[in-house]
Order: structure tokens, then C-alpha cells, then sequence
């Protein structure tokens, strides 16, 4: 248990509801037969739209269309704390470093810092529209915000300096605008050593940004077929996934934006990771078909299963059920043990992966070498 | 057609029809004629003689201009004259009407048009000899059957995309062996014997064949919309809803385009039942179903005659339906109850009308006759309505074609048991059929045997109980029988083995909508169209034995068609032969298979190896970078440690508590008895 998680054993009130919504292990049977066994998650009641671990990976933060982010220990679900204040849907959420201040971006117009032991919120700036995605810059100095476009706004990426002494006179105007998207971004992130800002979205193109000029890098044109609907770094930033609504997952050089691999998941999907470790050179990608069609077929052809890929040797590996709704939103824990993922139906599953996961990539490569 | 699109494909045919013709200057010489055979006239009289000859041909019509050219002195006339109408319909007049008139004794007009004049005078005087082009050999349109591994072929549709596959487990290849955008405008349709794909286009149907799918044939019928090919190849029928229904159905030669006549297509406010033309097993005969009649025509596309020579159509009074037998010129018709007379099946033979077999048969609701594919056996199912017209019940009449007289045997199911389907075994002489209990959802199989060609007794050979199947699927070798339901979404497949009489296979193919079996027998796609189903649209391939081989996904897929074989040139015993040496046969083929599965796993082997090692040096190359920029990081970091993960230790408490520990007695000792269970 990392040092944070530690303190806050001791210290964090756990709200009354824990006892009640709790959470529940899926098959416990299922631990001594070798199988993935999937902690079902029920902290939210309406369909999530991020979930994301801290450094050390003991905390999983999530974030859904209810106003309120909730905090629980990714070892085996158990909530420990919700942060009250939205009042709108939270679109994102990010943690820092250090795993003491929690930023969210919500439909309420507002990104909010939060003390991440106590559920305090430490400030607002408020936007003039809905907030879809933050992010810490490495080093927690600044961060930056993405606001919609809607509401008679343009898309547009801010990053703001963050003074976490000064937060009581905090300066309230963003440091940088970048403008230049016409159509909705869904994801920014900080590149490495905050040299660039990703931005991905609706126009199916990942564009870099200089956030010291506010002019364009490096874009990623005739790529993508449609949509990207999400976008991820490997943990040590070298490596960049997108899921699209072309049904394709692809991997890029961070750094170059050269395509490295693609996979064809054969149905929309809503997100993708990339494994942190080494020996499992894996790729998840996860969604099903679309929300609103959902009620109109059987749950079989709905796919709503979690798809693992090989990105050494382009394989299919296998995929995990569960979701009997669309997955918005994955993420792997930082020691790629584990996994957690979002539904529209409202559930987070922690999946911890089993001994054949870890050892499918070796005995591809030792068959490869024999 | 490949590149450029022609008259045929739709838009450009009608950018084409709108386009403005640029106004041109007629040069041709069209309303004048050439006047010859007029008497040789010295000036003084050419006056008088201009005025005869402008009278004259002022009868026919009216005259723009008349010249009568004199010779170099300007003496004497030349003999002839020019003259110019107001149209070319006068001039025609003119030529028809003057030609030959004899002015006077000696003198009798000779009248040409001026343009022949012109067409024949540039005709060499000198007859050169006619070289014929030089003959070249046409592509052989059989040559995928030439294929060294014995493969078959596929069209696939989907989008605007038509490709043809060819069919390899063994090795699957990823690229299909021709494919063309927008190929067809409708459906496509391959010929009987696979020789020609047909496609639709809005202007009429081109056959496409041979190894570099060349255009073949183009049949130009407006707004087609349905195609017959005759068993043979040698015709084809089109039908088309837009032109005139009095010749909307037209027979093609196929050998060479023409068009050969042109029939009545749908009677107004009446459905067409496609195909018009039933066609006998030689394309000899072809035949359509009339009022009390049936209308067959020869090859020639002339009615048959009959016994005193005259064409006539074959009179059956309230014939209802009919079918050829896939083997001989005999059809098997029906007429039901009228009157007073009973309803009958009746086997006639064509062109003699010879009848060959009759039975009557009472109660009759409704009939459906099958023919056996090599023609043996002719299967008729009868539907009987019970005498209070309340309930129907089924039976089968079983005819043996191939034996004298004909014998017809009755095989009778149980009251209020429902018939779903019914396939005869191809090159066997079994019959699968479908039933149910009335009332209830389940349904059975039941398998028959005829005995044998000759002189045979139909017996049960096993019956299936409660499969959840809709269709009967024969491999086209016999022997194996696929059951698939069809009806729902679910798509259950099961495969039996006839011989031992048990399932070999089962697998579900969900929202599968259609079934074909490759023409050998070996390999059965099935798919899902999207006429059926939004969702899911594809094809899979299995083995006869229900092993899946490949599962392919295309949006929007429309169809999969195997390319038909033409008939084995082997006789049956030849077959036979060949069946009783399978072993030394297939030994021959196993080593090849070997082979090329080593070949094809150590490809895969060296393949993946790469990919390692490329992924390796990426890797390398990544962790270069990463580690190159870890001084960096650590400024933005203000010195925290970050990459080093055992920055921080791991450390699981496990906290244990005794709550409380009590011991009882309970004073049940004497009670518990240990060793029964």
C-alpha cells in the first residue's frame, strides 16, 4: 500500500453509504480457479465517464454523469470517499503526483481542485461552458482545461498556472489559449515533459500543440475514418492509443504521430489503454454499440466485452464480459496488474489479471524464437 | 466498360442525352439526283429540252435547282442533268419513280441518287482480294476449373463492392482473385455451369467470364430486372417491368447475343412467377404454364407440333402446375379437383405428349411435386383435407420413375402432423424431411430410404427428435445433411452423417440468413445479408464436417454466390472406380496438404520472429529516449524521484482480532452415526 493510501486508512470518514451500495465480488469461486476475478463496482447511478488510478495505483478515482466523483481502493472496491460540489455531469477527472489534490472538469461550466484525503473543495474557475477534459502538467504546476462547444462556444484548450500556496488569491484567467479546433475535442493531454498538448476528437484528427506559442506542432491527418472517442498515453508517454468510431484502435509513436499498429475491434468503441508492463505488450479497447440502440437488439450482439490485443505481434488475445451496457471508459492500473472500466450501465469493474494473462505474451515469443 | 463508362452505365448515358449538339453544315448531296440517258441536244434546243425534263420531274416535287452541264465547245449538250429537290424524300420519289421512264424511242432515263452517284464511283475498279482478320482464340471461359488445387470460387457483394474469391483453407489468402466498385447495379447471378457472371446495369445485362473477366456479352433490354439461364447455357430469359409487357420477356442465343423472340412478361395486375420458362434438362424444350394449357416451344422458339403437324400448345384442362424432370423430356403436372372429375398427377413426355404415368387423387387441398436430381424418383406431397374440410394432413406419393409402369408407393404420416420441409439426397436415394405435431413448437427429422433405384421399398431410417431446425441443406455429394434454423435470429447449424446416422457437427451462426454448399460438397458458407438483418452482415465458411474455417465481416453484404461447376465428365461407374482407390488418391493430396502446412507455420514462425524483434528495437529505442529525458523530468518535478518505481514499497498489513471464542457442548453425541452416507 503506497504512502498515501496509508494515511488515508487512518484518516478518511467513510460516508454512510458505503455499507449500503458497497460492492461485491462478482465469483468468488473464481479467485482459486486461475480465473480473472472481477470486483462489480456500484458508486454511481448513472453511466460513468472516467475512471483513473493514481501514481502508486492503490486508489481508483471515478467520475460519471451523477455530480459526484467518488474514490475507492482499487485492491478490492471498497469506497472510500465522494467529493460533493458539481452540479452538473463530471467529464473528467485527474489526480496529481503526489496523490493529494484531485482536479475534475463538469457540464456545471466549472474545474474544480479538490484535497484529495478530506473531499474539500479547494477552488473553482469557473468556464463559460461545459468542461470535457483537465490534466495535470508534470510537475503539478499547471494544468490544462478543455472547454465544449457548446452553448455558442468555441472548442478550445486553456492552460492555467497552479499556485497551491496561493489558492486563496488565485490569478483567475487562463495562462494560454489555444484555439483552432472547429469541431469537439474529447481529449487533451499533456505530452512528454509538457513540451506538447495532444488534442483529439470529433474531427478525427490528433493535433499537437505548443503550449508556450499556442501554435500547431504536428497533426495526424487521413488516419482516421471517423471520430476518435478517446485517447491515452503508455505510462511512460512513448506510446499513444486512440479509439475511433471507425472501429479501430491505433497505436502511435508518441512522438512522431507515426502509426505503429491498428486493430480492427469490428464495433464502436469508447476507449482504449495501453499496458504499463513490459512483458505484456498489450492493448484494451472497449465500448459496444451505441446507447441509444442499445434496448433495441438482444444483449448478445450488443458486445459490451473489453478486447485485449497483442501489439508485438498484432494478435487478438481475448476479450472480458461483464458490462450489459456500452464501456465508456478504461484504464489500467500503473503496475499493469489490473484494469478497471466504466459502463453506461453504471458499473465499474476492477478486473485483476490472472497468471495466464501475464504469461500469453512470453510463450508467443519463445515460440517465435524456437 | 472498365474504365471509361460507356452507354451502358446510368449517369453518363443521360449527361449524354441532354448534351446540345453543335449545329453542323449538311454537305451531302441527299435531295439531288443524277439524271443520265437524255438525248444530246446542241445549244439552241437545251432550253426546250431543260423545260421538258423540269416538267417532267415537277410531278414528283418541287425543284430547287436544275443544271444540264455542256460540253467544253458549250455545243452540244452532255447527256445528262442535275437536279436539286426541296427534300431528300423527293429526291427518293424521283429516283424510284423516273428511273427506267422512257422519254422517246431512243432515250430512256437512268436516275441515281447523287450521293450513290458519289458512294459508287468511289469504288476501286480493281477487285482486291478480302484478307480476313486474323483469328484469335478466344480465353478459355472453363479455366478456373483448371485450377492445380482443385479450389472453387465465390462472388461475394457488398457496399458497391463485388469480388470473386477463391476458396482456400489451407492457405487463406487476403486478397480476392478479382474485384471491381460498382460492378453491378443489381444482384449478380453466375450461368449454370459457371462459365459467365451476369450484371445488371440500368441499360440491359453483361456477361463477364474467363481469367481476365473480360466483357463477353452485352444484352441491351431497358430496366431488366430478373435473368433465366437455360440448364445448358445456351439461352438465357430476361424480363424487364418497365417496357412494353407484350414483349417484355425476351430468349437470348448465348453463343451469340442475338435476340431470338420476345414474349408476353406480366399479365396486367398479375404477379410474374419467375421463372416464366421452365426449361427442359437439354435446353431442347422450354415450356410455360398457360390457361387449361401449357405452352412448350422448341429450340427454334417455334410451339411443338403436334400429331397432325400443326403448332399447337399441350392442352390439360385446368393444369395447375408443372415440372421438368431433371434428366428426362418428361414433366410432371397436376389438375386439381373440377367438377366432377378427381384431382390427378399425370407424367407426360414432351415433345411426343405421350402420357406416362396417371393417378388420381381425392380430397386434395394443395400438392407439391419434387424431382429427384438424377431423376429417379419423383416425390409428390399431398396435402388432404379431412372430410369435414377442418384438418389437413399430409402424405407422400412416392413415384419410381426408372422402373416399368412406373410404381407409386404412399407413405402416410400421422394425422395432424405438419410437413416444414422435404430435400431428396442428391446422388442418393434418401430423403430428409421436417415435421410436426400439430400444436406443439417441436420439431423432428426423419430420414427415409428409398431401398434402391430399381424395385425398392421406402422405409424409415432414423427419426431426429426435437431439433430446432426450418431448412434441409444436402451437401451437393450426398451423405451429409445440414440442418439450420433460419426462421429466428439464433442461426443453429447441425450437421449429420447419414450413413452412421448421427450428429457430426453443431455450431450457431447468429442471425444467419442463407446456407449454400460449395458445388463439390466440401465447404458450406453461410451468411448473414443485409436484405435480412442490419447488424452483423458477413460470411462464414465451414468444413462438410462443421469446422469453422473463416469468419469474414463486411457492412452492408449483400450476397455470396459459389461459382457452379458443369457436370462431372466422369460416367458413375468411372466414379465409382475412382471412390474404391480413394486411398492411393488422397494419399497424393495429404502429402501436398503437409506441406504446405509446414511451409505455411514456419512462414508464420520467421513472421513473428521479425515482429519481435522489431518491437524489441522499438522499445530499446523508446526506453532511450525515456531514460535521455529523466534529468528533465525531474526539474519539472522539483527533484521528486519519479521513474523509480521502488520509490515507494509495498506493504500489506493484515490485522487479526480475536472477537471472542466460546466452546459448548451441544449433547447430541449419542445421536450422530457416521459411515452410512
Amino acid at each position: 500500500m503506497g504512502p498515501i493510501s496509508r494515511i488515508l486508512v487512518t484518516r478518511c470518514v467513510l460516508d454512510g453509504e458505503t455499507r449500503r451500495n458497497g460492492w461485491a465480488r462478482a465469483s468468488p469461486g473464481d479467485a482459486t480457479m486461475g480465473k480473472i476475478r472481477p470486483i462489480m463496482v456500484k458508486g454511481h447511478e448513472r453511466p460513468l465517464t472516467m475512471v483513473k488510478y493514481n501514481r502508486e495505483g492503490d486508489l481508483l478515482f471515478t467520475c460519471a454523469k451523477d455530480h459526484t466523483p467518488c474514490v475507492f481502493y482499487s485492491d478490492n472496491g471498497e469506497r472510500i470517499g465522494t467529493y460533493k460540489g458539481h452540479c452538473g455531469t463530471v467529464w473528467c477527472i485527474d489526480i496529481n503526483f503526489s496523490c493529494d489534490k484531485l482536479l475534475t472538469g463538469s457540464a456545471d461550466n466549472s474545474v474544480k481542485l479538490w484535497e484529495v484525503q478530506t473531499g474539500e473543495c479547494l477552488h473553482t474557475w469557473k468556464h463559460t461552458g461545459s468542461v470535457r477534459d483537465v490534466g495535470f502538467a508534470m510537475g503539478d504546476k499547471e494544468f490544462l482545461s478543455v472547454l465544449d462547444n457548446i452553448m455558442g462556444n468555441v472548442p478550445t484548450i486553456f492552460v492555467w498556472d497552479l499556485e497551491l500556496h496561493n489558492l486563496a488569491n488565485h490569478p483567475d484567467c487562463p495562462k494560454t489559449t489555444i484555439l483552432g479546433h472547429k469541431s469537439k475535442i474529447i481529449r487533451a493531454l499533456w505530452g512528454p515533459l509538457n513540451k506538447h498538448i495532444y488534442a483529439a476528437g470529433d474531427d478525427a484528427v490528433i493535433r499537437l500543440w505548443d503550449p508556450k506559442t499556442e501554435k500547431l506542432h504536428l497533426s495526424s491527418e487521413l488516419v482516421h475514418g471517423k471520430r476518435i472517442t478517446d485517447m491515452q498515453f503508455s505510462e511512460d508517454k512513448c506510446l499513444l492509443v486512440t479509439s475511433c468510431a471507425d472501429h479501430w484502435v491505433r497505436l502511435f509513436d508518441a512522438r512522431t504521430l507515426q502509426l505503429l499498429k491498428a486493430f480492427n475491434t469490428e464495433r464502436n468503441i469508447n476507449s482504449a489503454a495501453i499496458s504499463p508492463r513490459s512483458d505484456c505488450p498489450y492493448v484494451i479497447a472497449g465500448g459496444g454499440q451505441d446507447a441509444m440502440a442499445v434496448t433495441t437488439t438482444s444483449s448478445k450482439q450488443g458486445k459490451f466485452e473489453i478486447s485485449f490485443y497483442d501489439h508485438c505481434f498484432g494478435d487478438e488475445l481475448g476479450s472480458i464480459g461483464g458490462h450489459f451496457g456500452p464501456v465508456n471508459t478504461i484504464s489500467f492500473s500503473p503496475d499493469g496488474r489490473s484494469f478497471a472500466s466504466g459502463g453506461e450501465d453504471g458499473y465499474v469493474r476492477i478486473n485483476h489479471l490472472d497468471q495466464a494473462y501475464f504469461e500469453a505474451h512470453k510463450l508467443k515469443v519463445e515460440e517465435a524464437k524456437a | 466498360m472498365e474504365r471509361q463508362p460507356s452507354a451502358m452505365s446510368g449517369p453518363t448515358a443521360d449527361e449524354d442525352l441532354f448534351d446540345e449538339e453543335e449545329p453542323q453544315i449538311d454537305t451531302s448531296f441527299k435531295d439531288s439526283i443524277f439524271v443520265d440517258g437524255l438525248p444530246i441536244v446542241p445549244t439552241e434546243k437545251k432550253e426546250k429540252l431543260v423545260n421538258v425534263v423540269r416538267k417532267f420531274f415537277s410531278q414528283v416535287g418541287q425543284i430547287r435547282h436544275l443544271e444540264m452541264p455542256m460540253d467544253k465547245d458549250d455545243k452540244n449538250s452532255l447527256g445528262y442533268a442535275l437536279i436539286e429537290f426541296q427534300s431528300e424524300a423527293e429526291a427518293l420519289a424521283a429516283t424510284q419513280k423516273a428511273n427506267g421512264y422512257k422519254l422517246d424511242k431512243s432515250h430512256t432515263f437512268i436516275v441515281n441518287s447523287l450521293e450513290d452517284y458519289y458512294k459508287y464511283a468511289a469504288v476501286p475498279d480493281e477487285e482486291t482480294e478480302f484478307v480476313p482478320p486474323e483469328y484469335v482464340p478466344g480465353e478459355n471461359l472453363s479455366s478456373w476449373l483448371m485450377d492445380e488445387g482443385a479450389r472453387d470460387q465465390f462472388v461475394v457483394r457488398y457496399n458497391d463492392e463485388t469480388e470473386i474469391w477463391w476458396n482456400d483453407p489451407a492457405k487463406p489468402n487476403n486478397a480476392p482473385c478479382y474485384s471491381k466498385t460498382n460492378w453491378s447495379d443489381a444482384y449478380v447471378s453466375w450461368s449454370p455451369h459457371g462459365k459467365y457472371l451476369a450484371t445488371f446495369h440500368r441499360l440491359g445485362i453483361v456477361l463477364w467470364g474467363g481469367p481476365s473477366w473480360k466483357k463477353l456479352l452485352k444484352l441491351n433490354h431497358g430496366g431488366v430486372k430478373l435473368i433465366d439461364f437455360s440448364p445448358c447455357e445456351k439461352f438465357i430469359v430476361t424480363w424487364s417491368p418497365e417496357t412494353d409487357q407484350a414483349q417484355a420477356l425476351i430468349v437470348w442465343e448465348t453463343a451469340t447475343g442475338q435476340k431470338l423472340r420476345a414474349f408476353q412478361g406480366a399479365k396486367p395486375e398479375e404477379q410474374l412467377e419467375w421463372p416464366v420458362f421452365k426449361w427442359s434438362h437439354d435446353d431442347r424444350l422450354f415450356a410455360r404454364l398457360g390457361d387449361d394449357c401449357i405452352y412448350v416451344y422448341g429450340d427454334d422458339c417455334k410451339l411443338i407440333k403436334d400429331k397432325s403437324d400443326k403448332r399447337s400448345s399441350v392442352k390439360v384442362d385446368g393444369v395447375r402446375q408443372f415440372v421438368w424432370s431433371p434428366t428426362d423430356n418428361v414433366v410432371s403436372l397436376w389438375v386439381p379437383e373440377h367438377t366432377n372429375n378427381p384431382a390427378k398427377v399425370v407424367l407426360m413426355e414432351l415433345p411426343s405428349r405421350t402420357e406416362v404415368r396417371q393417378k388420381n387423387l381425392f380430397s386434395v387441398a394443395d400438392l407439391r411435386m419434387t424431382w429427384h436430381d438424377q431423376g429417379h424418383f419423383l416425390c409428390v406431397k399431398v396435402d388432404k383435407h379431412s372430410k369435414s374440410k377442418k384438418t389437413l394432413n399430409s402424405v407422400f406419393e412416392l413415384f419410381r420413375f426408372r422402373d416399368k409402369e412406373v410404381p407409386i408407393e404412399v407413405s402416410e404420416f400421422s394425422k395432424d402432423s405438419s410437413i416444414i420441409a422435404f430435400a431428396w439426397e442428391p446422388k442418393g436415394i434418401r430423403f430428409a424431411v421436417i415435421h410436426s405435431e400439430a400444436g406443439s413448437a417441436r420439431t423432428d427429422v426423419s430420414l427415409y430410404t428409398m431401398g434402391s433405384k430399381y424395385n425398392g421399398k421406402v422405409s424409415l431410417l432414423k427419426t431426429f427428435e426435437k431439433k430446432n431446425s426450418n431448412t434441409l441443406f444436402w451437401s451437393p455429394a450426398g451423405h451429409i445433411l445440414l440442418l439450420a434454423n433460419l426462421k429466428g435470429t439464433a442461426g443453429q447449424l447441425e450437421w449429420i452423417d447419414t450413413n452412421a446416422l448421427q450428429t457430426i457437427g453443431e455450431a450457431e451462426h447468429f442471425m444467419c440468413s442463407n446456407i449454400e454448399w460449395d458445388p463439390t460438397g466440401r465447404y458450406v458458407a453461410t451468411w448473414v445479408a443485409h436484405w435480412r438483418h442490419q447488424m452483423e452482415n458477413g460470411y462464414n465458411l465451414w468444413s462438410s464436417h462443421g469446422r469453422p474455417l473463416g469468419h469474414i465481416k463486411h457492412e452492408k453484404f449483400y450476397q455470396l454466390i459459389w461459382r457452379p461447376r458443369p457436370p462431372s465428365l466422369l460416367s458413375e461407374a468411372q466414379e465409382k472406380e475412382i471412390r474404391k482407390d480413394l486411398r492411393s488418391y488422397s494419399k497424393k493430396y495429404e502429402e501436398e496438404d503437409r506441406k504446405l502446412k509446414l511451409s505455411m507455420q514456419g512462414d508464420r514462425l520467421k513472421l513473428r520472429k521479425q515482429q519481435h524483434a522489431d518491437f524489441e528495437k522499438f522499445i530499446q529505442q523508446m526506453n532511450a529516449i525515456y531514460n535521455a529525458e529523466k534529468q528533465a523530468r525531474m526539474e519539472l518535478r522539483d527533484g521528486a524521484e519519479s521513474d523509480n518505481s521502488s520509490a515507494y514499497t509495498l506493504v500489506e498489513d493484515i490485522d487479526e482480532q480475536e472477537l471472542s471464542y466460546v466452546e459448548e457442548n451441544l449433547g447430541m453425541d449419542e445421536s450422530i452415526e457416521i459411515g452410512d452416507d
